[in-house]
Formats: C-alpha cells, structure tokens, sequence
C-alpha cells in the first residue's frame, strides 16, 4: 500500500468515526430534551391558570390575547420508533380540545385522521407526535389548504391537553402574517 | 452570532495582528466546516432540498441598512449555500427566490429585486464557480411570462446554456482500490454504463445536479399549471381520464424530472407559504430553523441533516410503499454521445482512493 492509499484510507475512517461521535451527541440530546422541557416548565411555572378548565376559565385565559385562529387543525405524526398511541385516549383528547375551542371561540376544529370533504383552510396546526424532533412531517395532509398556515411543532407530546392548547394560542397571537407583502 | 462577533473582535484588534488573527481564524473555520461535511457524507444525504430564503428585509432592519442591502445579502447567501450543498453531496437545490404575491411589494423594492434578478442569472451561468466546478443545470421554475421581459430572457438563456452541464465519474481499478477521476462535460454522456477492458476502467453516469430558482412561484400556480397539462393531454387524447391519479400530477408538476423531496427548510418563519406544497406534503422532512436567511449556515443545517440520516430508513421504506414517489430520471435514458474532445478531466482536490467493495453506512442507534 503506497503511503497516499493509507493517508486517504485513515482519512476515510476518520471522518466514519467522526459521524458517529456526532450522531451519538445527537441521540443523547434527543434523549434529554424531553427532561430538559419538562424542568424548563416547572421552572417557569404553569401557563393555564388551572389543570382541569371550565369554559370560564378558557374564556378568561384567552380573551387577552391579540388575536385567536378561525380555524385549529391538529396533525398526529405517526411513528415507527414512538410509544404506541391508544386510539381511545386520542379520542377523549380531541373532545376535550373540541370543548376548549368553542369556549376560546375557535369556529373550526379538523383533526387529520379524520378527513372532512370541505375543508377550509387552517390558520393553525399543532403537530404532535412521539419523539421530540424538530421536523415535523406532513403525512398527507391536504396540500393544497396549508398554504398559509401557521405550523407550530409540539412533537414530544403524544397527549393533546389545556396547557399544549394554550401554549399553541399563544404562539399564534405573536405571529405577523405579510402575505407576501 | 456569536461566531460572528468573535471575528469582529478579532477584526477590531488594534495592532498588526488583527489580519493574522482574522486568516487565523476563517482558516479554522474553513477546516472545521470541511471535517464536519466529509464526516456527515459517509451516511446517507439527502437528494434533493429546498430553502426559502426568508428574513431578508428583517436583517436588514437588524443590522440597520436598507432593505436592498438585505436582499444583496440574500442573494450571496444564496450562493454560499448552494456550495455547501454541492460540496455535501446534495445532487439537486431548489429555492424559492420571488413568490407571485410578492408583486404586491412597493414598486422601488421590485424593481431592486428585478435589476438584482438581471444581474444574477447571467453572472450564475457564467462566472460562478460551484455551478462550473459540479456541472450544476439551473432552471426556473414558476411563470417567467410574469417578469419583465428582459429578466425573463436572461433567465431563458441561463436555463439553455446550462442545460446540458452534466458531471461523470470515471472509475479506474488500481489493484483493490478504486480511483474516481472527475470528467466535467457540456454535451451528452449521461447514458448506459460503458466498460473498456484495455484500460479497465468505467463511465458511471452520474445524475446531474440542478439548481431551481423558482421565481416567480406559488405551489397552488404549479398545481393548476399541471392541471391544465394534464387537462389538455386529456383533450389530445393522449391521457385517459381513468389514468389520471396523483403520480400522474407529480408527473406533471414542474419538479417532475428530479428526485422526490427530503427536505424542505425555512427561515424565520413557521409556515410553508405557497413553497412546493405538493411535493413536501409527503415523506418529506419540513424543517423550521429559527434565524434569518443571511444569518444560515452549515451549523443551522445540521440538526436537519441529522435527523435525516437517523430517519433515512424509514423514509424510504414509506417511500417504497407509495410508488407515486418515484422520479424516472430522464436524463438516463438518453444515448451517450461521447466525443474525447470535449471533455475536460479534472481531479479535485477531494478524491480519495477507495476500496471497490461499498463500506457499509454507520448504523445509528
């Protein structure tokens, strides 16, 4: 082996060693972003002004802010590598956010695995899913009526509860929209 | 940013140490950037890639210039990134340079962007070296009708000089190893695998590498433009109305002849603004980072990547399974027309010598 052939062949392995190093500091901080949210929270403190809300409570959290979506979609990534979803809970989680929305005053609810003939757009879509990552993956959603909405990632969640809504209103209150202008 | 003010504070150094520092420092950085590329292409990299180039006027007011500054910025940016996806292995790049509905922006500002238009496309085909060094074909996609008429023929003439830019690899067999020449033609040679046994060696048809400036564009103005193909082919009565489904649109839409999306990325912003809708609304990573598009770089590109190569084997298994996601690459079925003369052979400076047998991709946990 000439002495350039090994240079180029330790290069190589190099930069395969390396790649692996990288990839194992990603899945570790994969691994601890959900601990590292859940502290952040608790640090914080809670955003709802309670756990468990009644229409009067929603109306009270949300009447300060600026300006609220017409239209809520919901989107449920599906994953190979995350915790099994039980169809049930998904169920009881929509009809839960079915209840918040028409107590913020949101007109219009879809969630994606439901599918609805006419459909309007969607200001706002919250897409949850198993694993925190910072893709978020559109699986089909009718192309054509996103266009303009506003996609806020809530992957690490698999449950939809008062607090992921609230956080998601908010987001959208402090969007600026220029269509194009 | 913070990278940044380092530099400027190595910049501001008050004595004769200042340039030194300064090389110093960018040489670093050249070298880390190129550690960091060679290493994430031993796993597998995305194919095609599209940006919108957004933030622009909001830099500038950060950085307090005026807002043709910005887009000035945006537009280097632009070429920068476009080398980094090259040199990363990235074989097509699509960015979203003017939507339709940025006609509706105050007139001085599209005249700015039109006089800015005018002077890229012609300097893209000529001067630049990425597009000269990989053989990139650049393309327009969107409704050049709608521009003025001279910044629609420069782009017509970008797209017709570059149009038959294509890179080959041509592999000689030393012993156990394999060494990859580079050829760099302006005609034909993509086509069937050709083997010459006196010299051992092998054409490899590489697929060409293409760069999309869609301008002017919006996802839905794609859509119906394929629609209205679709619809007269059905009047031509070259298309049955039975035949048509969604692999047919794909067929259609302007995107058509490159491979399907991996991964669509936006500054700035969270949502996808008219920006290849169709195409990124399946088996396609939408990734958001959260800065302004001259603030873009390697290091904001990473998590993108790596969340792709960890999610590489279930996307083209998914993939797999829907077969309305596979391009025909056209530009493999036509014949070669080899001719010595034109072509020019050129190593890079990257070639390294390989065993024939494919080492095999890292596993990731």
């Amino acid at each position: 082996m000439s002495s350039t052939a090994l240079l180029t062949h330790a290069q190589a392995l190099f930069y395969i060693l390396a790649l692996n190093v990288f990839h194992i500091y990603y899945a570790l901080h994969t691994a601890t972003r959900r601990t590292y949210l859940a502290l952040r929270e608790w640090y914080v403190g809670p955003l709802a002004s309670c756990t468990a809300p009644t229409p009067d409570t929603v109306r009270a959290d949300t009447e300060r802010l600026s300006k609220i979506p017409r239209h809520l979609a919901v989107l449920v990534m599906n994953e190979e590598g995350g915790a099994s979803r039980c169809d049930e809970e998904l169920v009881q989680d929509v009809v839960k956010l079915a209840c918040y929305c028409s107590a913020a005053g949101i007109v219009e609810l879809t969630v994606y695995e439901a599918t609805e003939q006419d459909l309007t757009e969607p200001n706002l879509m919250i897409v949850i899913g198993g694993t925190p990552h910072k893709y978020v993956s559109l699986e089909g959603f009718p192309p054509w009526h996103v266009r303009l909405t506003e996609i806020v990632n809530m992957s690490g969640h698999d449950r939809i509860d008062y607090t992921l809504f609230l956080r998601s209103l908010y987001r959208y209150s402090k969007v600026e929209q220029r269509f194009g202008r | 940013m913070s990278l940044v003010a380092l530099r400027s504070a190595l910049a501001a150094v008050p004595s004769h140490f200042s340039s030194t520092l300064t090389l110093a420092y960018d040489t670093a950085c050249n070298v880390l950037e190129r550690t960091v590329i060679n290493a994430m292409k031993q796993g597998p990299m995305p194919r095609h890639v599209g940006f919108v180039m957004d933030g622009n006027r909001r830099f500038a007011q950060k950085i307090n210039v005026n807002t043709g500054e910005g887009h000035y910025a945006g537009s280097k940016q632009g070429e920068k990134v476009l080398k980094m996806c090259m040199d990363l292995g990235i074989d097509v790049v699509t960015v979203y340079a003017f939507s339709i509905e940025n006609f509706k922006r105050p007139k001085e500002e599209v005249d700015y962007l039109m006089q800015l238009f005018r002077e890229k496309f012609t300097e893209l085909c000529l001067h630049n070296d990425t597009v000269r060094e990989y053989g990139v074909q650049i393309r327009f996609l969107g409704n050049l009708d709608l521009l003025p008429p001279d910044v629609a023929d420069a782009a017509r003439k970008a797209m017709e000089m570059t149009k038959n830019n294509t890179r080959y690899d041509f592999l000689f067999f030393v012993g156990p190893y394999t060494c990859k020449w580079r050829g760099i033609g302006s005609e034909g040679g993509r086509g069937r695998v050709l083997s010459d046994t006196n010299t051992h060696s092998t054409i490899v048809p590489h697929f060409s590498r293409i760069f999309n400036i869609c301008c002017p564009y919006t996802a839905r103005d794609e859509i119906t433009t394929a629609m209205r193909k679709i619809v007269q082919g059905v009047e031509r009565d070259e298309i049955k109305p039975e035949q048509i489904d969604d692999y047919m649109i794909e067929q259609h839409l302007f995107t058509a002849d490159c491979p399907p999306l991996d991964i669509w990325v936006r500054t700035s912003e969270y949502r996808l603004s008219d920006f290849l809708l169709w195409q990124s609304c399946r088996n396609c990573h939408v990734q958001f980072v959260d800065c302004y598009w001259p603030e873009f770089s390697l290091w904001k590109f990473l998590p993108a990547l790596f969340e792709y190569q960890v999610n590489y084997a279930e996307l083209q298994r998914n993939r797999s399974r829907s077969r309305s996601t596979l391009a025909t690459p056209t530009l493999l079925l036509t014949e070669p027309t080899l001719s010595d003369q034109k072509l020019k052979f050129e190593v890079t400076e990257n070639e390294q010598c390989r065993r024939r047998t494919p080492s095999p991709v890292p596993r990731v946990a």
